[in-house]
């Protein structure tokens, strides 16, 4: 018989009905994580799929990760993907070793040039020339080297080929590094975990099977479709977090109620996986739904962030345990609040000693009420703005009412109030704060076009102008990319978004950006002046 | 009805009744001539008696149907009329994805046009190669 061409012939040589297909699309499509909408555009492309060619390098490694994939849980639909995709080499699975396997890998390559997947597990050793793990003689630098060269893609399966894993925790005698860093020049997929769940491996390699590309990444270049959400947001725990209802221990009252687990060392905050919905052993259930926090294994350098029972919060605001560099970040958050404080307390006695002439004149009216009425009724619009020109009133509270809200009312801001002080007030929806971030950076990016454009404004302004504006755009513009994990890892912006923050609060007391409270102070000043006399401020 | 191992503590619930209200838009759309609505329980966050709950709350309806296609399947119409359970298996039974279909009948109950055409195939081949029938008349 001649070699199948497409799936639907391959299935239909295995006497597979179209019923049985259809059910294979059903779980494909479930299994890669797509909506059921999608079983017919599945259906359709999975019956034009061809064959692809798959060579599996494994290097620095457990083999928890292959044993996870052979023994994953849907062994039917599985062993389909897995026998209709070409293996043609894959050392702990294939009959041939010695030099007939290194021939059939050469073969293989040579064959499908371009167009194969290479899917690695383990780390690859770097130092002294790489002689700490070899194949046949071979380096693993060396192997993966030349072996990605006629590659379309490289798939990096579990924690070992995403991240370095085990073999990169500190002090990495053997100079272990992820695939990433050393295939530069073509598209990398990192299935994480310790091990990858095993239907996130097959999910990615249905993807490409399917669809003939690697699915969408996210920031760390892990599928979005498995690990575009937190264990956190998924966990149905998370409403006794929420309530702030936590285990203490592992056998008190809490723990036997299935109250959450964060206290208790639980990273699901921090930690981008699908075991919260795919769950493990057949999706019977997963660690936090077992009583242990989830641990953190698909995220980089897992091993060396700290301790398992140790709390998020450990940190500075559930910030500490990310890696070294936001302990750090975390930290000084202590100290820019301190600086924050001694510094407006010592602005505003200043201003309180500059002292006030008597007035020696009858009081008509009530100074401190007056002074009140002010401060409140000058943060609203009124008549007698317009002479500074709409632009500016409009870009003004644009700009002061976005960045305000977006720190009072984004969830996570919330959270860390909280975490500080114990208090919390309901958050808008994700997408409101977007919005208002947003609008907040139009608007200082229009008020300091407008700086340029006016020539009397801007022989005004001098460098601390520029140093507020810088400062005050930083944490909207950080947060942003943060929060949709643009740009760069979603430690480092953290780390940024944390520092640039913590860059304002220290610089408020010292620059025009004491207003924030000077101006309380000003304004009710001006109200009892003119409360005293008795006319309208 | 799987009972509650411990019936002295609250039922720990997190997404069933979402899903419920799901089912509740799933038929008012079915009613209007709209598409069947499928929901992926495996996609789906759910805490240790969410399933139950949905169980309890559907019920069980009037259709049970096994299919043996690259494995089992089971196809059972809950207590609701339109709302169907759908769960395939492997073959050492378990579980491999575990679908609700508001639906007026699910799509892998239906003969499928490819099979039918295989079906009669196979019918008229056999009825080629089978040697000339005696009738009763002869
Ligand atoms: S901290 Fe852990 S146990 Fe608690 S809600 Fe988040 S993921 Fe679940
Ligand atoms: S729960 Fe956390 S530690 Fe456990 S497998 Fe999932 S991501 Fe890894």
């Amino acid at each position: 018989m001649a070699k199948p061409k497409t799936l639907a012939e391959h299935l239909e040589c295995h006497d597979v009905s179209r019923r049985g297909f259809l059910k294979f699309c059903a779980l494909t499509t479930s299994m890669m994580a797509l909506p059921p909408a999608m079983v017919p555009t599945v259906a359709r492309a999975l019956e034009k799929a061809r064959r692809p060619s798959v060579i599996w390098l494994s290097f620095q490694e457990c083999t928890g990760c292959t044993e996870s994939l052979t023994r994953s849980h849907s062994p039917t639909i599985e062993n389909l993907i897995l026998n209709y995709l070409s293996l043609d080499y894959h050392h702990t699975l294939q009959a041939a070793s010695g030099d007939a396997a290194e021939q059939a890998r050469e073969a293989a390559m040579a064959e499908n040039h371009g167009k194969y997947l290479v899917a690695v597990d383990g780390s690859i050793p770097v130092k002294d020339g790489g002689v700490y793990s070899t194949i046949a003689g071979i380096s693993n630098l060396e192997m993966l080297k030349h072996t990605v060269e006629g590659a379309a893609a490289v798939i990096a399966i579990g924690s070992c080929a995403a991240f370095g894993g085990l073999p990169h925790a500190h002090p990495n005698p053997t100079g272990a590094v992820p695939v990433q860093d050393l295939v530069l020049d073509k598209p990398v997929v990192n299935v994480s975990g310790c091990p990858p769940i095993p239907v996130v491996i097959s999910g990615v390699l249905a993807h490409y099977l399917t669809f003939g590309r690697i699915p969408d990444l996210d920031g760390y270049g892990r599928p979005r479709s498995f690990f575009g959400t937190s264990i956190h947001d998924r966990c149905y725990r998370r409403p006794y977090y929420n309530k702030g209802l936590f285990a203490e221990t592992f056998d008190d009252e809490g723990a036997k109620n299935g109250w959450c687990l964060f206290k208790l060392g639980c990273k699901g905050p921090t930690t981008y996986n699908a075991c919260a919905t795919v769950k493990w052993n057949q999706g019977t259930s997963f660690p936090i739904q077992a009583g242990h926090g989830c641990i953190g294994c698909s995220e980089p350098r897992f091993w060396d962030a700290g301790g398992f029972y140790q709390p998020l919060s450990a940190g500075i605001g559930g910030v500490g345990t990310l890696g070294g560099v936001a302990v750090v970040a975390g930290a000084a958050a202590g100290t820019a609040a301190a600086a924050f404080i001694l510094g407006m307390t010592y602005r505003i006695l200043q201003t309180y000693f500059l002292g006030r002439a008597k007035n020696l004149a009858e009081p008509r009216g009530s100074q401190w009420l007056h002074g009140m009425k002010t401060i409140w009724w000058r943060s609203f619009f009124h008549p007698g703005m317009t002479i500074r020109g709409y632009f500016t009133i409009i870009s003004g509270y644009t700009f002061h009412l976005g960045f305000i809200i977006t720190l009072l009312f984004f969830d996570q801001h919330i959270e860390l109030f909280k975490s500080w002080t114990g208090l919390s007030w309901p958050a808008l929806p994700p997408l409101v704060i977007t919005v208002t971030a947003v609008l907040g950076i139009a608007a200082l990016v229009a008020v300091l076009v407008d700086r340029f454009a006016d020539p009397v404004r801007y022989l005004l302004s001098d460098y601390q102008d520029y140093l507020c504006w810088v400062l005050t755009v930083l944490p909207l513009v950080t947060g942003l990319l943060l929060v949709y994990k643009i740009w760069l890892p979603y430690t480092t912006l953290l780390v940024v978004h944390i520092l640039s923050f913590e860059m304002l609060l220290v610089a408020i007391p010292f620059t025009k950006l004491s207003h924030v409270f000077t101006i309380f102070i000003a304004r009710w000043y001006n109200g009892a002046i003119a409360g005293y006399k008795g006319v309208q401020s | 009805m799987i009972a509650s191992a411990n019936t002295d503590r609250q039922p720990l619930l997190f997404n069933a009744k979402p899903i419920l209200n799901e089912i509740r838009h799933g038929l008012d759309r079915l009613l209007s001539g709209d598409d069947a609505t499928v929901i992926d329980l495996q996609r789906i966050p759910f805490a240790v008696d969410d399933e139950r709950y949905l169980r309890d709350a559907l019920g069980d309806g009037e259709v049970n149907a096994t299919i043996n296609a690259l494995g089992k399947s089971t196809v059972q119409e809950t207590g609701v009329a339109g709302v169907w359970w759908v769960t395939h298996y492997d073959a050492a039974g378990s579980v491999l994805g575990k679908f609700i279909e508001v639906t007026i009948i699910p799509e892998v109950l239906k003969s499928q046009h490819q099979d039918i055409v295989r079906g009669l195939g196979k019918l008229s081949a056999r009825l080629a190669s089978d040697p000339p029938m005696t009738t009763a008349e002869e």
